[in-house]
């Protein structure tokens, strides 16, 4: 049976007369890669602060571990390791000092907290760079340095509020790579982003959240399931007639049918061989076509359909 | 936690350049400057040369009163202000206009001050004061002399009561009513010294914006860490003091052992009232950085600001400033700390250690007292409406 790590019930947080967390519900549980998708202002890292107790609330409770978290809760804070979205180290301390001042906020055993500073360089690969002040490091490595300071403890809950913004591709690539390793040394992970492929990819369960609610949450697959539309085809043509088009939205599982720019796009409710379908109506027709894209639905496709915008036009 | 939080501010606090500049750079830069502007003030007050004069007696005359008067001048000061050389007239006159002598007694009948024009082509400033300085001495012997003779010409049993009234005077042997430096300009040391001790207020500041969430990302994941606020807080405050009343203790050594600015007491005492300064500094820098969600920048802006406004007011920029608060708003140099700092150091100077200095430095220590308590009220809360 799941552990609950987290449960939020009812959770409702106001700024005067805006609503920026509306009654929101999730239960997070242990050795789960939780994500947090939703567009910049979505109310993710209000929903974090208050998770953290950093923010009060107006309505609803959360449990940490089983506990309501209040801003005493010392022993339920050294459980927690947090990644903020804006870089939070001292650029007066090296990279090793910082790692070990945020530790030994943690940790008071010297020896031990020596252990786990140097266990924290070798994960995030800031060996050579250990004597660094924060401001000759460039963004990516920083990026690494702000995880390291949040992980170093080794918690067993660990909340990462958009730890890539501004990142490269390459340091991304490390920093996703090490989320997914600190969960499979047990550590459950909270991951907010509005990087719809980076959730998609780490998350092992996602909420999607629009205007401070809790629009959906499930896997990634079962989000997908939740639309309408499954597969998107696009097939490149130089010309085709209305009819053909009408004839083509007539198919099994084709709910709609675009030409644009030499292009048709045509979206393909659940159903398998869609795409053979089409191609045998093109071949059929004598219809002359191009290039064949076949794409699956994305988190981006989930929250179109379900709000309307792309997660990227909010 | 305490200790792991004290070590890390200290080295961070070591490490940050803007501030110690101000402390410590700043203090020795503007004291080196002020030693120069000023030092040309004490050349020309303090080294006085004696005054070469030539001294004519008419066939042999004498005049008691002045020729007692000269002796005076000549032996009972130091230096003595007259170097007299009796000689013959047409000698006197030569001399004088080979620049040996500034001026030429003759003693007849009367007493006459004959002095080089001032439009001689041989001319020059330091010629001018001390003939200046003759003029002014003859005239008020002049005015003198013609008094006493007015009084005893109506009033002859006067004459019997003039020496012993000429006993109580003394004309070169001043009593001193304090061992201290009477430089009136050792008072914009004083002043520098404040106003270093109030740009300690910069790393309160940062104490107390390194700690609330509300202010800034390293203050929110303090908040989210075990760590007590109250713990840390402490912490800071007290390597806070400690790094800055050492960075301060430099420019204070620096001025009174490379410049040779005379206090009028030892370091200790300096140190002691330094601290103080220190202590008030960095508990004001804290209050105002727990003061509501307002901009680093604005918060530095109001130290800054209200730091030279408290120097001011305390006579850093024009000497006579805290005379004129005194007059017209006294109350507002019992609650400036800069003024309380600079008292103290003047109170040591001119009165040593006395009750005046001690409340000077209650004085100091209680507005920390109620500008700590004030920010810790301000920060203690633990959640926030907004961050």
């Amino acid at each position: 049976m799941a552990v609950p790590v987290i449960k939020i019930e009812n959770l409702v947080k106001r700024y005067k007369d805006l609503i920026a967390v509306d009654h929101f519900n999730i239960q997070i549980n242990e050795g789960d890669i939780f994500g947090l998708l939703g567009p910049n202002g979505s109310g993710k890292t209000t929903t974090i602060h208050c998770i953290l107790s950093l923010l009060s609330f107006d309505k609803g409770t959360i449990e940490v571990f089983g506990e309501t978290m209040r801003p005493d809760s010392y022993e339920l804070k050294r459980q927690i390791g947090i990644v903020m979205q804006n870089v939070a180290v001292f650029d007066a301390l090296t990279v090793y000092e910082n790692i070990d001042y945020f530790c030994g906020l943690y940790v008071r055993d010297k020896k031990l907290r020596r252990k786990y500073v140097e266990e924290t360089i070798d994960f995030v690969e800031l060996g050579q760079f250990r004597k660094f002040y924060p401001k000759k490091l460039s963004g990516g490595l920083l990026r690494r340095l702000n995880i390291a300071c949040g992980i170093a403890h080794k918690p067993k809950l660990i909340i990462l509020d958009e730890p890539t913004v501004a990142v490269d591709p390459q340091s991304r690539n490390k920093i996703l790579e090490g989320i997914a390793e600190l969960n499979r040394q047990g550590a459950t992970v909270i991951y907010t982003s509005h990087y719809m492929e980076e959730v998609e990819q780490l998350c092992t369960r996602i909420a999607i959240m629009d205007h401070g609610k809790n629009i959906a949450a499930g896997t990634a697959d079962e989000l997908k399931q939740m639309i309408k539309k499954s597969e998107k085809i696009s097939i490149e043509l130089s010309a085709v007639s209305e009819a053909d088009i009408g004839n083509i939205r007539a198919l099994p599982h084709v709910y709609d049918a675009v030409f644009a720019k030499r292009q048709l796009n045509i979206a393909c409710s659940g159903g398998r061989h869609n795409l053979i379908h089409i191609l045998n109506y093109l071949q059929q027709h004598d219809i002359p076509f191009g290039r064949v894209y076949s794409e699956l639905p994305t988190l981006n496709d989930v929250f179109l359909e379900m709000t309307g915008r792309g997660l990227r036009d909010v | 936690m305490f200790w792991h939080e004290f070590v890390y501010e200290i080295r961070r606090l070591l490490r940050q350049k803007e501030e110690l500049f101000w402390v410590l750079m700043f203090p020795v830069i503007l004291g080196t400057l002020f030693y120069f502007a000023f030092g040309s003030i004490n050349n020309t007050t303090e080294n006085f040369h004696t005054i070469p004069v030539a001294v004519c007696r008419e066939n042999g005359a004498d005049n008691r009163a002045f020729t007692e008067t000269l002796t005076a001048l000549c032996e009972e000061t130091c230096p003595p202000y007259f170097d007299v050389s009796e000689t013959d007239f047409h000698t006197a006159k030569k001399m004088l206009q080979e620049n040996k002598v500034r001026g030429i007694f003759r003693i007849g009948e009367e007493v006459t001050l004959l002095c080089a024009s001032v439009e001689a082509e041989n001319m020059n400033s330091t010629l001018a004061i001390e003939q200046s300085i003759l003029e002014m001495f003859f005239q008020d012997y002049r005015a003198s002399e013609t008094a006493v003779t007015e009084l005893i010409a109506e009033n002859p049993a006067f004459a019997q009561k003039m020496p012993g009234l000429l006993e109580t005077v003394s004309y070169g042997s001043p009593k001193k009513l304090t061992d201290g430096n009477l430089d009136n300009t050792v008072q914009y040391f004083y002043n520098l010294i404040a106003m270093a001790c109030l740009f300690t207020s910069f790393a309160g500041a940062y104490i107390a914006m390194n700690n609330q969430a509300n202010l800034s990302a390293l203050g929110a994941r303090k908040c989210i860490s075990p760590c007590r606020k109250s713990v840390s807080v402490a912490a800071q405050f007290g390597s806070g003091i400690l790094t800055q009343f050492v960075c301060l203790a430099v420019p204070v050594v620096y001025l009174v052992y490379v410049l040779g600015i005379k206090f009028g007491v030892g370091l200790p005492l300096l140190f002691l009232t330094v601290f103080a300064g220190c202590v008030t500094g960095v508990a004001f820098g804290f209050f105002v950085g727990c003061i509501g969600k307002v901009a680093e920048g604005t918060k530095v802006g109001i130290l800054v600001s209200s730091s030279l406004f408290c120097c001011f007011l305390s006579g850093l920029m024009f000497g006579n400033m805290r005379n004129v608060v005194e007059k017209f708003c006294p109350f507002l140099n019992v609650i400036n700390p800069a003024v309380r700092i600079s008292d103290s150091f003047l109170t040591l100077n001119i009165y040593g250690v006395n009750g005046r200095y001690f409340g000077n430095l209650f004085a100091l220590f209680l507005m920390a007292a109620v500008f700590l308590a004030a920010g810790c009220m301000m920060i203690r809360r633990k959640t926030y409406a907004s961050i």
